[in-house]
């Protein structure tokens, strides 16, 4: 009768000695990549604070508070029901905080990933294709490049008017350049490697061939340089923001918080630590987070 | 009589060389220069020549992987020098190509089943259930376990690879294979393994080969019939057997004299050519091996020769011979 046990004690140990290889190739794995491990706490901190949003913040992010405000009408400091203290109008600053996280990363993310799609797909058509289709989609990126982003950026959400979706929108459709650039130079090292000569053999036709054969092989540079545009474009709207022109008061946005602080900041000092603080780790998370994956999926370069 | 499966008339691909902001064609790389043949069903010819003659130009360019820039190309009574999109396709089941590189011919990112089904759902042929069972066939067929599906390519060693490559080319039945130096990017005991087996394949499934190479032992093994090639321009072409007792151009001498002989004791005499390769964008008025040539002549530096039979289906572009 002991054979069962003895099965079931070697089938334990198996099971723990997987468990021990598999932490093993974990810390392996974070010790080679640092960068993805501390910029993927960074930005996991902040969805869970963007997910929870309501459940963290303690207070409505544009509720004026009468308890909010001095006797003189001005913002109090930090204390025990506002732990970040408040603004000029008498609202929690560390709601403001966590809920603008809400639309940093919407912003960051949807801008990039408009910009990613246009992009991507420029790119990719523009390396295979070549000739005169490459000529013209190169032509179109060096023009957007000429002209200062952030004013290109001011103008078009000007004329669609301000708000969330109009800033994502217009960041999203003004920086595909770049990354139309990166993927047609991936594209002109893929396209003549022999399995894509190979899908042409066969009778594969082109568009087939473009997003079987090619898209997976360039995905690597594709997703880091998506990471790190989510840094930068959480930073441009913030700049946007800050600017007056990118989300509209009440609504929280480190950008205009910033904005409000900086007018008193003298007095009220702390209405500008924590969206900046906050800035400073969403934009410092992503760029970690894109280097990290930079390394890991695309060892020949840096280091 | 075995009928004529591919037969090349004149065939030339120039690549243009461009220069400057406006691409400007300032002159060419005559990469294959009129170049005739024929391929019976069945049987494997074998093209021959030092780096940069043209014999990969010439085997992309027959089965349509670069357009021609002139001549006829005819595949089972049809020319297809022209062929649209539609007939294009219709012709890749037809002639397939094996690349040269093991590790760059298979897309790292699928795995070996989806790479060798990929050709039977371009085509839309069977259905899945019988895609996969085609799939495991052919993997029998070309000597790779079945639990091969499951593992991408870069768990396989170079050769193991080369025979996926044939399978994927294989999963369509064609009936020519173009084998561009299928072997050459492999070990030589590898090698005598992946000849072995297409030996096998070509037996099995009726299959005629156009093969590639610039290795003249692993030709002659293969081949029924050999060109030689230099410079864009066919020197010789004889039966395998005649080609090696009886060389004639002074080009194809001095390549067989190059081949290492395992017997130590016969004392050949080698025909070392100097100089390189001249240039395919500017190659040498008359004969295009006169550069080069041991026995050359004042008539070779003006005149090309002509291509001249020679007997026993043995051609020639010398001018010794045209006397």
């Amino acid at each position: 009768m002991t054979n069962p046990n003895v099965s079931t004690v070697k089938a334990s140990a198996v099971s723990i000695q997987q468990q021990v290889k598999k932490r093993n190739k974990f810390s392996r794995f974070a010790r080679s990549y640092p960068l993805i491990i501390i910029g993927g706490i960074m930005v996991f901190t902040l969805a869970i604070m963007a997910v929870f949003a309501p459940v963290i913040a303690n207070h409505n992010p544009i509720t004026q508070y009468p308890e909010g405000l001095s006797d003189i009408g001005t913002p109090i400091e930090p204390n025990d029901n506002f732990i970040l203290g408040t603004d000029s109008l008498g609202r929690d600053a560390l709601s403001r905080v966590v809920h603008g996280s809400i639309v940093s990363l919407e912003v960051g993310i949807f801008a990039s990933l408009i910009s990613l799609i246009i992009g991507v797909f420029m790119g990719i058509v523009s390396g295979y294709f070549g000739s005169w289709i490459d000529m013209i989609i190169m032509r179109i990126t060096d023009t957007m490049l000429a002209f200062p982003f952030l004013l290109f950026v001011i103008a078009l959400v000007a004329v669609l008017k301000p708000s969330i979706t109009n800033v994502y929108i217009a960041i999203g459709i003004l920086g595909w350049a770049t990354m139309a650039r990166v993927v047609r130079a991936e594209v002109l090292k893929v396209k003549q490697l022999e399995y894509v000569q190979a899908a042409k053999a066969l009778g594969s036709s082109s568009f087939p061939i473009l997003f079987i054969e090619v898209l997976p092989n360039i995905m690597g540079p594709v997703i880091v340089m998506g990471t790190l545009a989510i840094g930068q474009n959480i930073m441009l709207e913030a700049a946007l923001s800050f600017l007056g022109i990118g989300v509209q008061p009440p609504t929280a946005s480190w950008g205009n918080m910033l904005q409000e602080g900086m007018r008193i900041y003298q007095i009220a000092p702390w209405m500008i630590y924590g969206p900046g603080i906050a800035l400073i780790w969403a934009t410092l998370g992503f760029n970690l987070l894109g280097d990290g994956l930079r390394d890991w999926l695309d060892p020949k370069t840096g280091r | 009589m075995t009928e004529t499966l591919l037969e090349v008339k004149n065939l030339k691909k120039y690549f243009p060389i461009q220069k400057g902001l406006l691409k400007k064609t300032v002159g060419h790389v005559k990469a294959v220069d009129n170049i005739s043949f024929s391929v019976e069903a069945g049987e494997t010819v074998g093209i021959v020549g030092e780096s940069g003659c043209g014999k990969s130009t010439t085997g992309k360019t027959i089965i349509r992987l670069e357009d021609p820039t002139s001549g006829e190309i005819i595949f089972k009574n049809k020319d297809i020098t022209t062929a649209d999109y539609a007939t294009l396709k219709k012709l890749r089941r037809e002639m397939q190509i094996v690349f040269q590189d093991p590790f760059s011919s298979l897309n790292p990112r699928y795995k070996v089943g989806s790479i060798i089904e990929r050709p039977m759902k371009i085509h839309n042929l069977y259905d899945k259930k019988e895609r996969k069972d085609r799939v495991l066939s052919l993997l029998e067929q070309c000597g790779l376990d079945p639990s091969s599906i499951h593992k991408y390519p870069h768990e396989f060693s170079g050769g193991q690879r080369q025979r996926i490559g044939i399978a994927r080319a294989l999963a369509l039945n064609p009936s020519l294979l173009v084998l561009d130096e299928p072997v050459s990017a492999l070990d030589v005991s590898i090698q005598s393994q992946i000849i072995n087996l297409l030996e096998d394949l070509q037996e099995e499934f009726n299959l005629t080969y156009l093969f590639i190479s610039h290795d003249l032992s692993v030709v002659r093994h293969i081949s029924d019939r050999i060109i030689v090639m230099y410079l864009g321009q066919m020197c010789e072409m004889a039966e395998t057997i005649e080609l090696f007792n009886n060389p004639l151009h002074p080009y194809t001498q001095a390549l067989l004299s190059a081949i290492p002989l395992p017997d130590t004791n016969r004392k050949i005499e080698r025909i070392m050519l100097k100089g390189d390769l001249p240039s395919p964008s500017n190659p040498p008025a008359g004969c295009p091996f006169h550069t080069r040539c041991p026995k050359v002549m004042d008539m070779c530096r003006q005149e090309k020769p002509q291509w001249k039979d020679a007997g026993k289906g043995h051609f020639v572009s010398c001018h010794i011979y045209n006397q």
